[in-house]
Formats: C-alpha cells, structure tokens, sequence
C-alpha cells in the first residue's frame, strides 16, 4: 500500500486580534497568523501531502469577520490539489451556524466541513473519523461513537477531534473528556488532536499538533505542523514535527541575586542570533533579590536590547529589591540625601506596612539612586 | 579625635616619604610658600577618613606621582584618649586596596571593619549631619590662573557651600528634586490628571476602551441571545414541521371529526323518542285535564242549584222588610209636607213686610232726586243764556287786535299833528273864545294843530281858511285808520267803544258761568240722564220686586200689627221643625232607598242563579249519563299512563347510552384550533428566523466577538500601563516627599543652632552685627551692621572669607558640643583680610582653640606669625630630625 501522508495542524485562531499587544506589535502577529493557511499549503505541497487536517479552531471566535473568513477560505481554494479536513472546535463550534453557513457558501470543492460525527473516506481505504464540537463546550467525549464504527480489514482509521483527554487539562476549561485510550479502543491509526497549543504527545497514535503560528507565552518557541505518514494498517504512525510559525515566543526566567553579574545573566537568556530578534518576543520574568546597583544595571541592560525584539515583556513584581549601607553611600554618605534614601529604605523594609507601600518606597529608593548615579556620570564627564 | 601625625607616599610630589608630626590639641600653623604641598597634605588626609582603600576613582588618581606609583597615608590620631594609627594603601588593581588600624603596636581593624571603624569616627552624631564639613578645603589660592582665582573669590563661600550641601542635599539634591518635580509635573497638577499627560492619557485610554468593551459586551451579547433565540425558533419549528407530528394532528382532528358525527346521530335519535315521550306525556295530561273539567261541571250544576234556593229565600226576606220601610217613609213624607207649608207661610208674611217698608223708602228718594232734577233744568237753562252773552263780544284776540289798531293810529295821529301846522291864540282879555274853529270856539294858549286845516271865524272879523298843505304825512295817519276800521269790522263793531262795552259784557258772562257750570256739577256730576236714569231705577209701587211672594202665595192673612221682628221669630222656628222633618223623610227615604236596592240585587241573584242552573244542566245534558261518561274517562286516563310509562322507559335506555356530545364538539373543535394553531406557529417562526437570521447576518459580519476580545487585550494593557504611571507618580510623590522632609529636617536641626554658635564670633569681628542665613541653603545670605542689611554677594572678599571661617568655626562648635569634636582644617583660608582684620580672626581662633584642634595651613607666613599655636612642618619620613 502506498503511504497515505497529511498535514496533522490545528487551532490556527485566525482573526485572533492580540489586544494585549502594543499596537506595531499586533499588526505584525494579525498579518502572520492570517497567512498561516498559506503556510500549510506550501508544507503539505513541498513535504508530498495531498490532506491537511484541522483539528479544531480554525477561528478564534464564532463571528469572525468576513475578511479574515475569505481569505482563509481563498488561500484553502487556491490549493487546487490538496485536500482541507475541517471539524469545529469550541472556539468555533458548530453552534456558530452563521460562521459555518458563510463557509459552505463559500467554501470550494477541496474543503470539507465535518459537521457531524459521521465518517468518511477520504481517500480509497482510508477513514476519517470526525468528532467535531457540536457546541462550545461539549459536556461528553465526542469520540466515543469511533469505537462502534466498523471498516474493512486494512483500511486506515483516522480519528479527527478537539478538546482536552483525560488526566491531561486542556487550554480551555470545560472540553476535558477526550478518553486517552481512544485511539486504542477506536482502532484507530491515528488520532489527530487538537485544543491544546502546544505539540504534544499523547500515545504513539494520539497527537496534539498544537497550533501552527504561536500566539502565547505558555507554549513556547514557534509555532509548528506534524507531517503524518501511515504506512498499513495497525503499523505505528511516522509523525514529523515541522516549524511553520514566522514568530518565536520565548518565556524567560532570569533569578537574581545580590551576588549576580545582572548582565551576564540577562546575555545567556537572549537568543543567539541578533539579526532575529525582530522575531522574537520575549516575556523576561525576573525574580530575586538585587542591589540598587544591580537594578540599575539590569535597566540599562534591557533598555540596550528590548527595541531590537518584536516585543520585550519585562515582569520584575517577583524582583526585590536588597539595600545595603554601601549602597546608601552611593547615594551621599550623609546629609540630607542620606536620610532621605534611610527614610525610603526603612519604609521598603518595614514589614508592617502595607506591601505596596513597601513596594512604592523600594522604587522611590531605587529611583534615588539612579539619580545619583545619574549626576555621578555627568561629574565624572 | 585629635590628629598627632601625618605621613605620606607617593602622594603626587611626595613620592618618598613624608610627615608632619608633633600636631598638638589645641592651634596648629603649617606656615609655607605655595607648592610645598600642603593642599597634598590636606587632600590625603581627606583622602583617609572618605575614601574607601580599594577605590580607584578620579581622586584618588588624583593623588598619585605622575610618575607612577600607588598611594599610601598614615594618620595618628588619639580617640577618646587612646593612640591609633590608621594606614590606607590605594591600589591600581581594583579591590586590593587595604587598610589597617593598630592600637599601639596592636594591629586593631583592617579591610572592611577598619573602613568601618573610620566611618564611625567621622559620623556626624546627627543622623545626616555635617560628616567631613571641617575636612573640606578652602584652598582659593592654588589657581594659578587669575580668572580662576577670581571666580573662586567671587564664589569664596563655595568651600561652606559643599559642606552645607552635604548637609541639606545641596545642588545634587536640588537636582533631583527639580527632576522629580518636572517628572511630576508632567503627569499630575494639584487637581489631578495633567491635561494630555501619561497619566491622563492612561486613564482616557482605560475608560475609552472599558466604554467600547461595554459596548461591544452588549452587542456580543445581543449576538448571543439571537443566536440562541434562533436555535430555540428552530428547535420549535423542527418540532412543528415534524411529519410525526403533523401526522398525529391530522389523526386527531379526522377522530374527532367522526366522533362528533356519530354522537349527532345518536342524538338525532334520542331526540325523537324524547319527542314521543313528550307527545304521550301531553295526550295523558289532556285526557286528565278533560276528566277534570268534567267533575268539574257536575260540581258546578249541585252548586248552581244550591244558589238558586238560597237567592229565592233572600229575596223572599227582603221583599217583607221593603214593605213597612215604605209605610214609614210615607209617613215622614206627610210630617215634612206639612212642615214645609208652615214655613212657606211664614216667609211670604215676612217678605210682604219687607217690601212695603222698601217702597217707602223709595218713594222719599225719589222725591228729592227730581227736585234736584229741576235745580239741574234751572241751571242748564242759566247757563245757556251766559253762553250766549259770553259769545256774543269780541273775544281776547279781536279785542288785542283792535286795541293795537287803535295804539297805532293814536300814534299816527300824534305824529302828524307834531308835524302839522298848529295855531296857538292868545286872547285878549275879555275876548276868551271868541274866535271859533270849525265852528268850535277856540281855546287861548293851546298850541292846536290842523292838520286837514280847518276854517277859523273870528266874529266880527271874517273868516279864516287855513289849509295845512303838502307838508302832512296823511298816507300813516290813513293806514292806520285803515287798519283800526278792519279790526272793528273783522269783530263787527262800529266803533271801539262799542266793541270795548261788548267785550267787557262778555267777559262778565263768562265769569257767571263758570259760577254756573260749577253748581250744575255740583247738582248732577254725572250728567242729567244719569239722575234721570236713578230716579227711573227707583221701585215703584206699580213694580214688582224680587221679594214680591210668588202667585198664589199672597199674604192674604197679613194682619195689620203684626211686627217684623215676631214674624222673624216665627220663622225660624217653622224652619227648624222643617229641617226636622226633613231629615227624618230622608232617612225613610234611605231605608227604603237601601231595602229596594237590597231587594233588586236579590233578583238579579236569583236571577243569575237560575242563569247558572240552566247552563249546567244544558252542559250536562250533551253528555249523555255523566256516570258512565266518568267511568269511560277513567278508563282512558289509565290506558295513557301505562303507554307513557313504555315510551319512558325507552327514552331512559337511550339516554343511558348517549355519547358526550358537548365533549365530541369540544374535541372536534380542539383538534381544529391545534392544527389552526400549528399551521400560524409554523408561519410565525419562519418569518421570526427570517428577521433573526437578518440580524444575526448583519451583526455577525461585524465580528463583534473578534473586536471584544481585541478590545479586552486592549483594556487590559491600557490598565497595566495607566497602573505602570500611577505607580510611577506614587513613587515621584514618595520620592519628592522623602527629599523634601530630609531637607527641612536638615535645616531644622541646623540652621538655628549653627546661628546660635555664628552669634559669638561674629561680635568678635563687628560688635552688634548679626548674620542671616538662607533658611534653604544654610548658608549666609545676609550681613546686618550699624543697622545697615548688606547682603553677603555685595560684601568685600575679605569679609566673605571672614564670615565663611567664622561659619566653619561654628559648625565645629557643634560637634564639639555634641561630644564628637573633630579638628578643623583651614587651609588658605585668610587670605583676602587684611592685617588689622587680621587680628580679629586670630583672637577667635585662639579662642576656638581651647577646645578643638585646629590645622592652620597658609602660605601668608610672615602675617600670620602674630597667630602663634604650634608651628609645624613638612619633613622627609627618613629625617632623623
């Protein structure tokens, strides 16, 4: 039997909007995500896949707007010779009658909506079994009917689904019943997942291929495809993870310490190639305890690299500050500086004050002392 | 801490070792020319005391030979009275720098707790006091250059000003706060947000996208509820449009619709045997009426014979009793007829009485009512005759008219006899009158006129004719002779007189009329046929009266003497007795009025009793034997019952098993509605999705729920940042609040008590002066002197520097006072006063001197040869001297 071979993608979200984001930032991530589409279909053509599969999510909400519909549905179109395998997920259930009338009024002949758990072949032999979310939350495992259904002898079972399995969690809550054993008990030689973000194995034959252009913190790196390969019947399948996101979304940690070289740190966690940066974005949460000095490096350091990244979140609430007596001496060894950075340290580490105070305090403190460091350089000048 | 010794090297020129020693508590001179170190000396020992041992910075750099080499300085100093000696050794290298403390021979402290131990020793014992203020220099001659020196001169309290900046913050602090300040400034005013600042333009943002998040909420949520108002139509409409259902309808409704048609027949049916019911019920009930009328009309003949006796014994009875009723009346009738011609004689004698007395009456009326119909006649006659004579003289208007005539001829004449020729004669005497006019002897002395002329005869003499001549108006004269005669014809009188008599006559008859007329109304006011007609009216004897008897009832019997009064009372007892009578033939009249009636009404029952018998006995005859026509009845009436029984029993049996019809109509009519229902709820539904489906389409196009989630994000990181700035003005108010009340606590804990101290020493140099001081800057600002204010940038440079030494002495004081004295420094510090000044300055140090250590460093030996103190010197460490 020849290979069968497809494109295992899902929760593409498109017309995802990233208010969070500053607003270049999210133009950039809009544009990206929306060509997405195109981005499968160039995989599937150079990798030898005539079907792609959507597991799920393929919009963000179930209204969304008429731009970002059609141009999914041109760019699927245009991909005379592959074949797109769409079911809802809970983003975009199938409740979303109006979003899934425009579809197939639309839609050309290469796509297929999988509105119901009804099977098909999709090509001579081989199976595609659908499980597409009826309504927003599912409420029951829609997979459950796979088990029941019958194929010839060495046909391919494929099974199609979105929402969370058992003793995993899922992005959403609510669509957490998704048996782990379906594809076992199913029978199935493949069980294309989708729901979670992230690539993620969950058998041998059960896979999340995590959505193809990233879109959060949580999952880091790029956003990626996986390239199916069923060679028979009842043989594991070969499954190959592919890059297919244009950004990288990077979660860092940075610990600090009194004792810490706050740049050298900062310099091991930033990504080795410079040039891609613009690429990249970059949630650095820092923690621990630093100097005054220290802080006032760590700024200087960030402020140096940040404008090079596609964006540069910097979340230091866990970051505390540590002021010592040769600290306040950087500010004025005495006088009425001296007192006010005593007054601002005391204020920082009274415990009984209330932990914004403190907090305010800390940052005035530090503050005062980028200040003085501040005029120290301009004298030094 | 007093300082013993100094030793130095490789600080710049020094590279070999050098030293000061022999310093002593009290004054100290380093008297030397400039370039011979003494600002090196000054800068390392500032060096030991502020300078951390492994710093390497510009000052430190700054203290190195040119020629290389790493600093090193050595201080003996005596604390709390015991030796120590410190040595700092700066290294190139960073952090190998080190220092170390012996006590004696002891090494002490080194490295960090050594560098600790110096910073205890120079500690203010304020918290942020003037740590290091006696150690700054003065030094304003090392300038070699002049501009320099000038500018330092200008600025000559910049050495007070450092150390004063110490204290308050000083320009770095007035930096920083200016810096907070405008950052502040630009985010917050007094009132709040700054008008298109950060902070503002956060919190537009916020409430702008929380408004549009609230706003597309709603429409998402309007979404939502179309959404699921759709789904639920269409469930609806499914269920509707289900065959099944449909099916089971049209079931229903055909069911009912036979249902119903059966129980109508079977009502039919039911409907004609109750009909039959009905009709056997009605001939029974007919045939019982029959027999009732039956008995009912045998009952009526026994009655009718029964009537029949009894109205012939009532009229029997009655028949008895009318008759002595009627011999009674009778009687009275004969009582009252007797009575009523004694009373008719009675009044006849009365009214015969009356009418004689009447016509006499009349008789003496008449009388006098003609007498004064004659008096009337005799008047009338009177009056007649005045008329005549009244009428018979001109009346008032012939008479004016006649009278103006003659006025006016009067006139006329008088008039022409004025203008007439006129004759007067005198006579002589004895001859009066003899001469005559027209035949009329002439009067003497009277002027005559003639008009007409006239003819003059004088006997004896002849006579005269004169003639008067065309000179006489005659035409006047003429016409009112004309007119005098016309007035006397129109009243037909010859002459005035004649016509005046007639008038005067007239007028007298008129008056005795009037007298007459007024006694003939006086007589008669109503006129002649009036009295006339009364004295006609009066009775005559001839004429009978009202009261005359009528015929046949003549007072025959009127006897002569027989009073009115008595016939009166006679009469009245006749007409009592009458009334009597009266009233009892009535009443015999009634009775037997009643009894006749009674009598009548007795007939007529006996009558319509017969009636009665006759009409039952003919009914009763035209049935035949009314037994066997009862027995015959009875048999009918029992005959009928037994048949309405059977029909009853019927009917029963069908309405038993009737079924419901009012329920078969009910259902029938339900299943109708149902489908009526169905059909208008289908056709609702779809044209509600139509309209939904419209909406939805609309709505959804928009994609509401993509823009909400953007605009969460949105609101999300708007509230992060304006989060971000209110922290940020949190800390700049944080910031700018701790600043500003280290600076007043400064100020406070300084300015009053360095004043205090100044106060002394001032008086020293210009008695009665006192210097104020810039409460923000703790510096001098003014000078006040022979009740003048200068301020201090207008004083002499000498004065500067006297006033900024005096200041320095006083903060010294301070510490001193406060248990940490600490040697003062001076290095080139006089410079600029002058000799006699000068010695004014050396008596406060002197002063000052008993309880601090004081380093005096100048270059002025000679001048300040007169200080005295300990004089010391720069020797090389390897001199045994």
């Amino acid at each position: 039997m020849t290979p069968f071979r497809f494109l295992h993608s899902s929760d593409l979200h498109l017309g995802k909007r990233f208010g969070q984001m500053p607003e270049e930032v999210r133009a950039d991530l809009q544009q990206a995500r929306q060509q997405v589409v195109a981005a499968l279909a160039r995989l599937a053509q150079e990798r030898g896949a005539q079907h792609i599969l959507i597991a799920g999510d393929m919009f963000d909400t179930e209204t969304p707007s008429t731009r970002v519909l059609r141009q999914a549905l041109a760019a699927m179109a245009a991909a005379a010779d592959l074949q797109w395998w769409i079911i809802p997920g809970n983003h975009d259930s199938a409740a979303a009658e109006t979003l899934w009338a425009e579809m197939a009024a639309h839609t050309s002949e290469n796509t297929h909506l999988l509105m119901q758990p009804e099977p098909v072949e999709m090509a001579p032999g081989v199976h595609l079994l659908p499980a597409p979310c009826l309504h927003r939350f599912a409420g029951q495992d829609l997979t459950a009917w796979m088990d029941g259904y019958e194929t010839p002898a060495g046909n391919l079972r494929i099974g199609l689904a979105h929402g969370g399995v058992l003793d995993f969690g899922s992005d959403e809550a609510g669509g957490e019943v998704i048996s782990s054993n379906r594809a076992s008990s199913a029978r199935l030689d493949y069980l294309a997942l989708g729901d979670w973000h992230g690539a993620f194995t969950l058998n041998e034959r059960s896979r999340y291929s995590g959505t193809p252009e990233a879109d959060r913190f949580k999952h880091a790196g790029r956003g990626q495809c996986l390239l199916v390969e069923l060679t028979a019947a009842g043989l594991p399948p070969e499954v190959t993870s592919i890059e297919t996101g244009a950004y990288h979304w990077q979660d860092q940690l940075l610990q600090l310490s009194p004792a810490s070289d706050v740049a050298a740190q900062l310099q091991e966690l930033l990504p080795e190639n410079r040039a891609d940066w613009n690429r990249h974005l970059l949630r650095l949460r820092v923690e621990g305890w630093v100097t005054a000095p220290q802080r006032l490096a760590l700024e200087e350091a960030i402020t140096k690299v940040a404008p090079e990244f596609c964006h540069f979140a910097l979340e230091k609430t866990e970051l505390r500050s540590e002021y010592q007596l040769s600290d306040l001496d950087l500010i004025a060894p005495n006088g009425a500086l001296r007192a006010a950075a005593e007054d601002l340290m005391r204020a920082a580490e009274d415990e009984r004050k209330a932990q914004s105070e403190r907090d305010i305090a800390s940052a005035a403190l530090n503050r005062l002392f980028a200040y003085t460091q501040q005029l120290a350089t301009e004298v030094d000048a | 801490m007093k300082i013993r010794a100094i030793r130095l090297e490789n600080i710049r020129r020094f590279t070999d070792p050098v030293e000061i020693t022999g310093i002593a508590g009290g004054l100290n001179v380093l008297a030397a020319p400039n370039e011979q170190g003494k600002s090196t000396i000054f800068d390392a020992l500032h060096a030991v005391f502020f300078k951390d041992a492994k710093s390497w910075d510009k000052d430190i750099r700054a203290l190195a030979p040119r020629a290389g080499g790493e600093p090193r300085v050595e201080v003996e100093i005596e604390r709390d009275g015991r030796p120590y000696r410190l040595a700092k050794q700066f290294q190139k290298a960073s952090g190998k720098g080190d220092v170390r403390i012996w006590q004696g021979d002891q090494l002490y402290l080194q490295s960090d707790a050594a560098e600790a131990w110096l910073q205890d020793l120079i500690k203010s014992p304020k918290e942020g006091g003037p740590a290091g203020l006696l150690w700054v220099r003065q030094g304003l001659t090392n300038f070699s250059d002049a501009k320099e020196t000038l500018a330092a001169r200008q600025d000559l309290m910049s050495s007070v000003t450092g150390e004063v900046d110490t204290i308050t913050g000083g320009q770095r602090m007035d930096a920083i706060r200016r810096d907070v300040r405008q950052s502040l400034d630009r985010l917050v005013t007094s009132r709040g947000a700054k008008k298109g600042g950060a902070l503002e333009q956060a919190m537009t943002q916020v409430a702008s996208f929380a408004a549009r998040e609230e706003e597309l909420a709603a429409q998402v949520q309007e979404l939502r509820g179309q959404l699921d108002q759709r789904q639920a139509l269409r469930r609806q409409l499914a269920d509707l449009q289900d065959p099944e259902t449909l099916r089971a309808l049209e079931h229903r409704l055909l069911k009912s619709q036979k249902d119903l048609q059966a129980a109508e027949q079977y009502q039919e049916k039911l409907t004609v045997a109750e009909q039959a019911l009905r009709n056997a019920a009605l001939v029974l009930d007919n045939h019982d009426s029959a027999l009732a009328a039956f008995l009912a009309r045998r009952k009526d003949h026994t009655e009718a014979e029964q009537a029949r006796c009894t109205a012939v014994g009532q009229l029997e009875q009655i028949s008895q009793v009318l008759e002595l009723a009627h011999v009674e009346a009778e009687q009275a009738e004969r009582l009252w007829e007797a009575a009523k011609a004694e009373t008719q004689r009675a009044e006849a004698r009365l009214a015969q009485l009356q009418r004689v007395e009447r016509l006499e009456q009349a008789a003496d009326q008449r009388r006098a009512l003609q007498q004064r119909l004659e008096q009337v006649r005799a008047g009338m006659q009177q009056v007649a005759t005045l008329k005549a004579q009244a009428d018979c003289g001109p009346d008032r208007a012939a008479m004016d008219k006649i009278e103006s005539a003659r006025e006016a001829l009067a006139l006329a004449t008088q008039a022409q006899q004025l203008g007439a020729f006129a004759l007067t004669v005198t006579y002589e005497t004895g001859q009066e009158g003899r001469l005559t006019l027209d035949g009329v002897p002439l009067a003497g002395e009277i002027r005559v006129a003639l008009p007409n002329g006239g003819s003059l005869e004088a006997p004896g003499l002849g006579r005269i004719d004169l003639h008067p001549g065309a000179g006489a108006d005659r035409d006047q004269l003429d016409r009112a002779q004309r007119g005098l005669t016309v007035a006397l014809d129109g009243a037909g009188f010859e002459s005035i007189e004649r016509a005046r008599e007639a008038y005067q006559a007239g007028q007298e008859a008129r008056i005795r009329l009037q007298e007459a007329e007024g006694q003939l109304q006086n007589l008669a006011p109503e006129g002649v046929m009036a009295l006339m007609e009364r004295i006609d009216a009066l009775p005559s004897d001839a004429m009978p009266t009202n009261a005359a008897p009528a015929p046949g009832n003549e007072p025959q019997d009127l006897c002569d003497g027989e009073s009115l009064d008595q016939l009166e009372i006679l009469l009245l007892a006749q007409r009592a007795d009458l009334d009597r009578t009266t009233a009892a033939r009535d009443q015999a009249r009634l009775v037997e009025g009643g009894h006749r009636l009674a009598l009548e009404g007795a007939r007529v029952s006996h009558q319509a009793a017969l009636q009665r018998l006759e009409r039952a006995e003919a009914v009763l005859t035209g049935q035949g034997d009314s037994s066997d026509r009862l027995a015959q009845l009875q048999q009918r009436q029992a005959e009928l019952r037994q048949d309405l029984a059977v029909q009853k029993t019927q009917c029963l049996a069908l309405q038993q098993d009737a079924p419901d019809l009012t329920a078969a109509r009910a259902r029938a009519v339900r299943a109708k509605s149902e489908q009526a229902a169905t059909a208008e709820a289908t056709q609702t539904h779809l044209r509600d999705l139509a309209v939904l489906d419209s909406r939805i389409s609309t709505t959804a196009g928009w994609a509401v729920e993509e823009e909400l989630a953007e605009v969460r994000g949105q609101l999300l990181a708007a509230q992060k940042q304006l989060r971000a700035v209110e922290f940020e003005v949190s800390v700049l108010r944080r910031l700018d609040l701790s600043l500003e009340q280290a600076r007043s606590a400064a100020q406070e804990a300084y300015v009053g008590p360095v004043l205090q101290e100044l106060q002394p020493l001032l008086r020293m140099l210009w008695p009665e002066a006192s210097l104020g001081l810039d409460a923000g800057q703790v510096l001098p600002d003014q000078l006040m002197r022979a009740g003048r204010e200068e301020s201090f940038d207008s004083l002499s440079g000498g004065t500067q520097e006297q006033i900024a030494l005096l200041v320095r002495l006083a903060f010294a004081r301070l510490l001193a006072r406060a248990g940490q004295p600490a040697p003062i420094i001076l290095d080139d510090a006089i410079v600029y006063t002058d000799d006699a000044r000068i010695e004014k300055i050396f008596d406060a140090l002197t002063l000052q001197a008993d309880e601090m250590q004081i380093l005096v460093f100048t270059c002025r030996q000679k001048s300040f040869r007169a200080l005295g103190g300990t004089q010391l010197s720069i020797r090389s460490a390897a001199d045994p001297g």
